[in-house]
């Protein structure tokens, strides 16, 4: 687990260009951390890449903050 | 004459002979060649083993607000090549009202390699392999949109696409546009690049390629007698076209004037040209016509030259066509001897020699041309650079699927 946030992180972090140690859970994608909605679709990219798996629609919708990103990785509901 | 007049303000290149202008246009006087052995091909079979490729690119290094790791590579040479010009021409964002500039950067096969990737990820990976950034890096105006988000433009943004003459229609479009009033600023130019191998295999299939392959710097020989085939090159060069006035009143540097611009077609077949080049004359003396220049008062021409075996001596024919016995005084220069031919930009790199010409009266040599075919004996510089006086110059860019464009670049009055 403590791995694949770590994964997770450093996705995050070369996308937005920022600093993975920096990245909190509570930090917004979009309003803290400046991604827009291109960025968001190459993130699910690179996440379903990354961790071999498939985020659908709905669940990509609701993903948010960098806390919703760990979540849905881990959660096991990406199938 | 049209009231609105354009000149050149500002050069920006990444060619195969250096990051930037300085380089590239020392390289071409000194002679230097760009071409190599590419390690790419060396398993291929393939009779082409040899290419001008811009090393030591580093991304990584363009000062840009964007994120360049997501752009294709053909966008990453031009951004670089633009983004030297609007600096070179002293441009800031006061400069300029953002909304009358426009950006125009022509290219071949633009970033279509990204097709080529997805095509593999596809083949072994179905849907999900095709990357969420395949379609705006594989659009053919990638390059152009990249170069004006760069710099907030809200004027027009496009991509004029002529195969190897693509970046002369967007310089001639450039100058037109800025005539009819659409704009008063234009980053003008093209890009290609050539980092997939089936950039060279394409060409190599089709049997237009060099295969002088254990001499390379001595590949591309443009009307030489023992000329075999083009050399592929990738690079770009970028202008910075202004309006006149506009440039007058910010006391900028003015390096030429960008005077006249010829379009015609030479139909006849996909590939091959009309031997008497009847539309290559027909795009020189259209753009003599368009800067209200007579025949007589041209002084140089930056040739198409590409080193095959049709190209030259049709050139020649048609130079002869259009500039009558001016032909037999004026200097021809071969760009594609150094930097082989970069197809969609290398009429930009052809362009900025000349307007280096005629700014430093100094044209660059043809290299590699040691023994001319009989059928071209023209002045061609070959071997070395010459001091001229330049006041008007000409520069050919022909492509596969017929089209034909001249440039007429004057020293700047």
């Amino acid at each position: 687990m403590i791995d694949m946030e770590n994964r997770a992180r450093e996705i995050l972090a070369r996308q937005l260009r920022t600093d993975p140690v920096r990245l909190r859970a509570d930090d917004r994608l979009r309003e803290d951390l400046g991604a827009d909605s291109l960025d968001l679709v190459e993130l699910i990219y690179e996440f379903e890449e990354a961790f071999d798996t498939r985020i659908p629609d709905e669940q990509a919708v609701d993903i948010r903050t960098v806390g919703d990103v760990f979540a849905v990785i881990g959660s096991g509901k990406a199938a | 004459m049209n009231p609105r007049r354009v000149v050149v303000t500002g050069l920006g290149a990444v060619s195969p002979l250096g990051p930037d202008v300085r380089a590239t246009w020392e390289g071409l006087c000194a002679g230097r060649s760009g071409v190599r052995r590419l390690g790419r091909l060396e398993e291929e079979d393939c009779r082409s083993r040899i290419g001008a490729e811009v090393r030591d690119f580093d991304p990584s290094r363009i000062p840009s607000r964007q994120d360049v790791r997501k752009l294709g590579r053909a966008a990453q040479l031009a951004l670089a090549a633009a983004i030297e010009a609007w600096g070179d021409a002293g441009l800031g964002p006061s400069a300029v009202d953002a909304d009358r500039a426009a950006a125009l950067v022509g290219t071949g096969f633009g970033d279509s390699a990204e097709s080529v990737r997805n095509a593999i990820a596809h083949e072994r990976r179905g849907a999900r392999g095709i990357h969420p950034l395949y379609a705006t890096r594989a659009m053919v105006n990638a390059p152009a949109g990249h170069v004006a988000m760069e710099f907030g433009f809200g004027g027009p943004v496009f991509a004029p696409v002529s195969a190897c003459a693509s970046a002369a229609h967007a310089l001639g479009l450039g100058m037109r546009l800025i005539r009819w009033g659409d704009a008063d600023v234009v980053v003008a130019g093209g890009t290609e690049e050539i980092s997939c191998v089936l950039s060279s295999l394409a060409f190599d299939s089709l049997r237009a390629l060099s295969a002088r392959n254990d001499d390379p710097e001595h590949a591309s020989r443009p009307f030489d007698r023992a000329r075999d085939g083009f050399v592929l090159g990738e690079g770009s060069a970028i202008a910075i076209l202004e309006e006149r006035e506009h440039a007058l009143r910010r006391g900028a540097r003015i390096y030429a004037e960008l005077a006249g611009f010829g379009m015609a077609a030479d139909t006849g077949h996909l590939t091959a040209p009309d031997p008497a080049g009847r539309g290559a004359a027909l795009a020189m003396r259209r753009a003599l016509e368009d800067a209200g220049r007579a025949p007589e008062e041209v002084d140089h021409v930056n040739a198409h030259g590409t080193s095959t075996p049709l190209n030259d001596p049709m050139e020649t024919r048609a130079i002869r066509a259009a500039l009558g016995r001016r032909a037999e005084v004026v200097t021809v220069s071969a760009t594609k001897s150094m930097v082989g031919h970069m197809l969609g930009a290398a009429a930009a790199l052809g362009f900025l020699a000349t307007v280096k010409a005629v700014a430093e009266g100094t044209v660059h040599p043809t290299m590699n041309l040691e023994e001319p075919d009989a059928e071209c004996d023209l002045d061609y510089v070959p071997g070395k650079a010459r001091r001229s006086d330049v006041g008007l110059a000409l520069v050919n860019a022909f492509g596969f699927g017929g089209p034909c464009a001249s440039l007429a670049v004057t020293r700047a009055s």
